[in-house]
């Protein structure tokens, strides 16, 4: 009887060992998961923030490229003024990193810029864009069509 | 008569023996159940003081940057090599800047014609590395006046957070800087 009243505290005993370790286990998943959550947060915030000034700085890059080609080459034909764009804009890589393959793209010639009458079209499709932190990565694939006039002012997206 | 007298003594010890076992189990039941609440307490104590710690007492101001107002994507003219008065974005003239290809009086005499009524000022600080030859990492420059940044931007602006004042990692060749910027009003 004695003993059958020994083995009647152990669930008790176990509930308090049981109890301790959980309150431990949760403190501890509390405090690291709050600290995680606020990097990786700042991460993704700096990740966008990088992708969309690189979208904003090629998109400014194109205008700033196609006007030089064009006041420079005001009478060439199109192949001329392929070749007018290529220059100009080996002239303005700074070689800043993070803005993709933008500047590829042209050195190899995978884009459009022709002059139809008054207007100039330039065409750059697919330009990837992408930032890391750690182990996470946003990428942005997105192509470029503007029209720029015979001044070589941008007029707007076609 | 012996025998029923006997069978009532062991049923009595018997009877005892449970009112002990009873009041064995009342005492060991209590004294774990205080422990366990106090420990839950305990808990419940510590998860609130964390979540107080956890809490931001001035949260940022996250807004986005209209691209018209970033300083970084505004045209300039500067002087490069072979290149005289070239037409320029700042983040181009920074990343040559940061390979020391040009010095901060080209930068700033160029970023100069930026300023208007609309957008009197601007801001341009270093991280890591000091802002022309001198030992300040960066200045505010405005119209009429140039104030030199020594130590701690923010020491420089009580309302930081109000402002919209960025920071990037600008790499360029092999160079590379941490670059804060703002370009609006005073």
């Amino acid at each position: 009887m004695l003993i059958k009243n020994k083995k009647a505290d152990v669930p008790i005993t176990l509930v308090l060992i049981v109890a301790f370790a959980l309150s431990i286990i949760a403190l501890i998943s509390f405090a690291t998961f709050n600290s995680e959550l606020t990097t990786q947060s700042q991460d993704l915030s700096d990740m966008l923030f990088e992708i969309n000034l690189a979208h904003d700085y090629i998109a400014e890059k194109a205008k700033l490229i196609s006007e030089e080609a064009i006041n420079s080459c005001p009478a060439c034909d199109n192949i001329d003024l392929k070749e007018s764009f290529k220059s100009s804009a080996e002239t303005q890589n700074f070689k800043i990193s993070n803005i993709g393959n933008f500047f590829g793209k042209i050195r190899n010639n995978e884009f459009q810029f022709e002059q139809l009458d008054n207007t100039y079209t330039l065409k750059i499709e697919n330009i990837i864009l992408q930032s890391e932190r750690n182990d996470n990565k946003i990428s942005r694939e997105f192509s470029i069509c503007m029209e720029f006039n015979k001044n070589g002012k941008y007029s707007k997206n076609c | 008569m012996e025998a029923a007298n006997t069978q009532q003594k062991n049923f009595h010890k018997m009877i005892n023996k449970k009112a002990q076992t009873e009041i064995g189990k009342t005492l060991t039941f209590f004294p774990v159940f205080l422990i366990v609440t106090f420990l839950m307490v305990v808990f419940i104590l510590i998860t609130i003081n964390f979540s107080l710690l956890k809490k931001q007492t001035s949260p940022e101001i996250i807004s986005p940057e209209i691209p018209e107002n970033n300083l970084l994507l505004k045209k300039i003219e500067i002087s490069l090599d072979n290149h005289p008065q070239k037409k320029v974005l700042v983040i181009d003239a920074l990343a040559e800047y940061i390979q020391g290809r040009i010095n901060r009086n080209s930068l700033d005499s160029a970023i100069k014609p930026l300023l208007n009524e609309k957008n009197n000022c601007y801001i341009l600080y270093s991280e890591s590395k000091n802002i022309g030859e001198t030992s300040e990492k960066g200045y505010i420059k405005t119209a009429s006046n140039l104030e030199e940044i020594r130590g701690n931007l923010r020491d420089y602006f009580p309302e930081w957070e109000k402002l919209q004042i960025k920071t990037i990692s600008l790499s360029a060749g092999n160079a590379q800087d941490r670059i804060t910027y703002y370009y609006g009003k005073c």
